[in-house]
């Protein structure tokens, strides 16, 4: 075995795993984010938990910086910016408008994931 | 703008390694899917650079991918004729004891203007002076040239090219339609089975399709 194909060989493996990777990876943070959001909706007396919010927005800056490495970094920066807005609605206690903003979340969030993993619809 | 930079220089050392992992070879040198993966790795490398909003590995992964792919395709090219074949095409025999194969040329999808370019381009004014020439996988044509074959004294001028009558030339050769018609009537070839009618001092050179080229001195 030459020089050269074992070269080829270990980028092959390195693609392999590397898309193996990512694709549990992107997988689990999605997963988690979703049930974080989940966590959100649906409060007892129709008020949105601030603490709550702020936790899942600090978990989520922490995610951004991985992750953008693996996405194309505008539809991150649309999470991170609905996030804040959603997080100020809250704290103004506009219910109405943060709800509409958790569902954003929740549909960006969704499509996001639906554009990274292996599916027919992405690969042709 | 320093992050342009950094991305190019990774970019830049991801290809130069995809292409020490490619082998030596020159761009004429190229076989169709070689060819065709420099011209997609060219595009790839141009996104994530000018993109700083695409993470550098959108541009890495594929390069990777790419010259990888290349590396065994290669590998198994060298191991399996067939394989080769359906890879890059085989050799053709253009030019051979009886003149131009004009067959051979339709499956290639060349004329044959695109022949009479190739062999100047290697000195070769007449087709008399080629035993056979060969269009390679990689498009280059090589040349056995016919020994003792006379070198023309002046550049031979196209009188009908694929059954068509090149007019620009008539005025230059001081030949007219009629005497090529004439010309072809007396030895009962059609104006549309020429494949080439050359003439150059007073010499006149004919490939009928299908058949020997002759030469005839006026």
């Amino acid at each position: 075995m030459n020089f050269r194909m074992v070269i080829a060989i270990m980028f092959l493996i390195l693609l392999l795993a590397f898309g193996i990777f990512q694709e549990i990876y992107l997988d689990k943070v999605f997963s988690q984010f979703d049930s974080m959001l989940e966590e959100l909706t649906n409060p007892p007396d129709g008020k949105y938990d601030l603490a709550k919010t702020i936790q899942v927005e600090e978990w989520w800056d922490k995610q951004h910086s991985k992750m953008e490495m693996f996405l194309p970094h505008l539809p991150l920066n649309e999470i991170a910016a609905t996030l804040g807005e959603f997080k100020g609605y809250v704290k103004t206690e506009d219910y109405e408008s943060s709800t509409a903003m958790l569902t954003r979340l929740m549909v960006l969030s969704e499509s996001l994931s639906e554009m990274s993993g292996v599916r027919i619809g992405n690969i042709l | 703008m320093l992050v342009v930079i950094i991305r190019t220089l990774i970019i830049f050392f991801f290809i130069l390694l995809g292409l020490r992992l490619m082998g030596k070879r020159q761009l004429g040198q190229l076989q169709p899917f070689e060819f065709v993966i420099t011209l997609i790795v060219a595009e790839l490398a141009t996104t994530p650079i000018e993109d700083i909003s695409t993470p550098i590995l959108y541009g890495i992964v594929p390069l990777l991918t790419i010259f990888v792919v290349h590396y065994f395709l290669t590998l198994v090219c060298t191991k399996s004729i067939r394989f080769r074949r359906v890879m890059n095409g085989k050799p053709m025999i253009v030019i051979n004891e009886n003149g131009i194969d004009s067959e051979m040329l339709k499956k290639l999808n060349m004329d044959v203007n695109d022949i009479l370019e190739s062999l100047r381009s290697q000195q070769f004014f007449s087709i008399e002076q080629v035993a056979y020439a060969i269009v390679e996988t990689n498009g280059h044509l090589s040349i056995l040239p016919r020994e003792q074959a006379p070198a023309p004294k002046s550049v031979p001028l196209s009188l009908v090219v694929e059954g068509k009558i090149i007019e620009a030339n008539l005025g230059i050769s001081n030949t007219s339609r009629e005497q090529i018609n004439q010309f072809l009537k007396q030895r009962n070839i059609a104006l549309k089975d020429v494949v080439l009618m050359t003439t150059e001092s007073s010499k006149i050179f004919v490939q009928p399709k299908d058949d020997k080229y002759f030469t005839v001195e006026l």
